[in-house]
């Protein structure tokens, strides 16, 4: 049984995207222990709760906030600000009145990662 | 677990280069074992002079003149790339290891965990 840490990096229309989504959800379905996943550089937009997909395409979004009941969605936090995904903590701080993160992401520094990653027996990237 | 960040792309066209370098930095904060990878445009993230203001963008190349600060020490460069270029050691910002194809991919499967940017 191994530890999985999975790093997204690729946007949410990218096929690398729906991989990851597919392979969490593998990990889930398995004897291996899924650590995390982990929102980096353009795949910040999947945790923006204000995608709204054509019901007949894949929904990245709502895909991951069903995963997201088994296993921590954490977003980076500097790279979520500079890209307009924000909680309401972070949007308190930064003055503005709405708040997009979608349910079950936390918002953390890359501090957090490194620690998941002394946890993990493999890093996964999509 | 070793981490190799490996860098592909140019400076400014995305936010890969940047983040891939606050990453390591991180890495190194933390006392992590992390190795810098520069291939293709990658390379282009190292040359010297950069003015990325001009074109009102930030300029986080120079950070790499901070790596030894985070005690990251190991910067491979593949040599095909530089070529492609038109680059030599003389245009990059830091000291790195040029290395072939064949060591560049050796250095790398030292590194459990491999990222690219």
């Amino acid at each position: 049984m191994a530890k999985i840490l999975i790093i997204v990096t690729s946007a949410s229309d990218h096929q690398a995207s729906i991989s990851a989504v597919k392979y969490a959800q593998a990990v889930l379905d398995s004897t291996h222990e899924l650590l995390g996943v982990f929102f980096y550089n353009q795949a910040i937009d999947a945790a923006n709760a204000l995608r709204s997909s054509p019901s007949d395409e894949f929904d990245i979004t709502n895909s991951w906030v069903a995963i997201g009941e088994q296993t921590r969605l954490i977003a980076c936090s500097a790279a979520a600000q500079r890209r307009g995904v924000l909680n309401k903590e972070e949007a308190d701080y930064h003055g503005h009145q709405q708040f997009n993160i979608a349910k079950g992401f936390e918002i953390l520094g890359l501090g957090e990662f490194v620690q998941l990653q002394q946890s993990a027996d493999k890093v996964i990237q999509f | 677990m070793i981490t190799a960040i490996i860098n592909q792309s140019s400076p400014y066209q995305t936010q890969l280069g940047r983040e891939a370098l606050d990453l390591a930095l991180v890495l190194g904060t933390y006392e992590q074992d992390v190795r810098l990878f520069f291939k293709d445009a990658g390379v282009l993230q190292l040359m010297k002079e950069q003015n990325g203001e001009a074109i009102g963008s930030k300029d986080f190349t120079s950070t790499f003149k901070a790596l030894d600060l985070y005690e990251i020490e190991q910067v491979y460069v593949l040599d095909q790339s530089l070529n492609d270029y038109g680059l030599t050691a003389n245009d990059l910002t830091i000291d790195t290891v040029i290395v072939d194809a064949p060591e560049f991919y050796a250095q790398l499967r030292q590194c459990q965990c491999q990222m690219r940017f």
